[in-house]
């Protein structure tokens, strides 16, 4: 079942001549995890914040938990969507990390006690709990976006938008902290809709979609996509290692496989080439 | 143009002398060499950026000297004396984007070398240039900065740093939120900077693809201390070392060692794709014949 219907969607900045946003369809199957990628300004930013109603869309229609988003269902759907932007600075509020981690459920009619619970739980899956009684300003970079993502992960939203939301991680961090997020989803059959330029992140999901120029490009699973191979860059991922290794073979005048091949798979193919020498 | 940098002893704590004092550095003694390409590892929190924010005295240790070329910074030094160095040491934040603040991007480009007295006709000359230089459109440079994306807002940024012209330049990861063409375009021309006009180069970044194929000296931060400093290929020739701090390998290192259990052999492990390529190529079919 789609959980996210967009439907000719179309947006344009007041101050701008190009649409930010063109004429853009897509579903969201409930309980998938979904990768947005697409070079710098081609409009995810923009696509999250139409999916949440921050913005009101020029046309098109966006349907969200089957319900149509509209002035008046804006805040419940907001119930529905949680999401992590860009840059965590602009979206802290709490004087502490805690009480930043918190302000999220109190729109929510959490009660009291389940609250400091779940904060308790959301600042320990990040490693930041420790923290709690620090200012958000106060942290390093790193740490920012770890409590960012306490945030959501304390509301458990239906949708989690993640708008590059672990950029700043080390790459450990990173891995840990996407596998937190995998866990919560499959444990509450969440949606998630992350934003991302890293291959491994992209190459985890589900379904890929690419935006280029505010269009709707395509949507595929890893492997489809990674067939493209060093088209990858126009759609803003880097080229996968396997076939940067190729690449570099060839160059040797070594013979390699055309089509895309996982790391598993080219170390296979290199282990019997080897072994035919 | 001399630059040698040099930390002595330099121990900082944010809040000092409060009940919230929080040690961030830790003993730390190092040298980066003038023209050099340094760069900075370690995990969340561990004092990479605050470790940076001494290079222009932007943070003064809070015992211990640091010295840049021939200023010396200590808890005492005067915040008076400091503009040369704030000229000297160009410095992209962690999130440049909260330092825009100019009507239009062409403005905020060329606000610091106006700042430094250039003129205004040469100041807007460099920022177009310096724009073009990081891959951002003509037609974005009459918007405001706000309104633009993540990355580009990046490229700004990294722009308005540049056309101060400085000798050395400090990256707070600057690459993260860039796509990949981004990535690669700004890491070439700081390379080319370097090459062309002796800059020296501090980056801090998690990439470890980029340490491996630009960086020829690396620092280790965990937690306020400097771990470990060598050249790339000392620092990642200990996986488990790595492992243990929450560092990674490149990954034509992870791959070779992969590639290793199948079977190949390596006189040295590969940092880089080509020079993986290089080492396996003569153990595969058909490449006895390589070498033209
Ligand atoms: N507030 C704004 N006013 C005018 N134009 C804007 C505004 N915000 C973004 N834009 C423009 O809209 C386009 C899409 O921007 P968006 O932020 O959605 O890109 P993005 O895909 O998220 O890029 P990035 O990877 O750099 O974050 C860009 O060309 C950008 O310059
Ligand atoms: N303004 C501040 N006030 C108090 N403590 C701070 C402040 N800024 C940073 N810290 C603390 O100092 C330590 C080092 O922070 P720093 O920003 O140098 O880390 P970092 O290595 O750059 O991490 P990241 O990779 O997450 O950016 C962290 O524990 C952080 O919480
Ligand atoms: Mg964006
Ligand atoms: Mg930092």
């Amino acid at each position: 079942m789609a959980i996210i219907k967009v439907e000719h969607l179309n947006y344009k900045y007041s101050n701008s001549d190009t649409q930010a946003i063109d004429d853009v369809s897509l579903e969201i199957q409930t309980g998938d995890w979904v990768a947005i990628v697409g070079h710098n300004g081609s409009g995810k930013s923009t696509l999250a914040k139409l999916l949440i109603g921050l913005m009101a869309a020029d046309s098109g229609k966006i349907t969200i938990d089957d319900q149509e988003l509209t002035p008046e269902s804006v805040w419940q759907i907001r119930e529905k969507v949680g999401m992590v932007f860009q840059n965590p600075d602009n979206q802290f509020v709490g004087a502490t990390v805690a009480d930043d981690v918190a302000f999220g459920m109190e729109n929510r009619s959490v009660d009291r006690d389940t609250m400091v619970t779940r904060v308790n739980h959301a600042l320990e899956q990040v490693g930041m709990l420790d923290y709690k009684d620090r200012e958000p300003a106060n942290l390093s970079g790193g740490q920012k976006q770890r409590v960012a993502l306490a945030g959501i992960i304390a509301i458990a939203p239906k949708i989690l938008i993640l708008d590059e939301a672990t950029s700043m991680l080390d790459p450990r961090g990173r891995q840990a902290i996407l596998q937190v997020i995998q866990q919560l989803k499959d444990d509450l059959n969440l949606t998630v809709l992350s934003i991302t330029h890293d291959i491994n992140e992209a190459a985890n999901a589900d379904r890929i979609v690419v935006i280029d120029d505010g269009h709707f490009v395509e949507e595929s699973t890893p492997s489809e996509l990674f067939n493209h191979g060093k088209q990858l860059v126009e759609m803003g991922l880097d080229v996968p290692l396997p076939e940067k290794v190729k690449d570099a073979l060839q160059e040797r005048h070594i013979a390699v496989p055309e089509s895309y091949l996982d790391e598993r798979g080219l170390v296979d193919w290199l282990r019997t080439s080897r072994l035919n020498k | 143009m001399a630059t040698d940098i040099t930390f002595e002893q330099v121990n900082y704590s944010y809040q000092a002398g409060t009940p919230f004092a929080v040690q961030a550095l830790k003993n730390i003694n190092l040298q980066i060499k003038s023209g050099t390409f340094t760069a900075v590892i370690g995990q969340t929190g561990s004092g990479k950026s605050t470790l940076i924010q001494h290079l222009n005295a932007l943070l003064k240790p809070s015992s211990g000297t640091v010295t840049i070329g021939d200023q010396v910074i200590t808890n005492e030094t005067n915040n008076k004396h400091l503009k040369p160095l704030r000229k000297k040491v160009g410095m992209v934040f962690q999130f440049p984007e909260n330092q825009l603040f100019e009507e239009t991007v062409l403005k905020d480009i060329a606000f610091g070398p106006q700042n430094f007295g250039v003129s205004e006709a040469d100041a807007n000359e460099l920022a177009k240039r310096m724009a073009g230089e990081v891959g951002l459109d003509e037609s974005l440079l009459s918007r405001s900065p706000f309104d633009l994306s993540g990355g580009q807002m990046r490229r700004v940024a990294i722009a308005g740093v540049l056309a101060l012209e400085p000798e050395v330049l400090v990256l707070d990861e600057p690459t993260a939120g860039l796509d990949p063409r981004g990535r690669l375009e700004i890491m070439q021309l700081v390379t080319r900077l370097r090459e062309e006009q002796g800059l020296t180069i501090v980056l801090i970044t998690h990439q470890m693809d980029d340490v491996a194929d630009y960086a020829d000296h690396v620092l280790v931060m965990g937690h306020g201390e400097l771990l470990k400093q060598g050249t790339p290929r000392e620092i990642f020739s200990d996986p488990e070392w790595l492992t243990a701090h929450q560092l990674g390998l490149p990954s034509a290192t992870r791959f070779a060692y992969e590639l290793q259990q199948a079977g190949f052999e390596f006189e040295t492990m590969p940092l880089t794709v080509s020079e993986l390529a290089d080492e396996i190529a003569p153990q595969l079919g058909k490449g006895d014949d390589r070498h033209e």
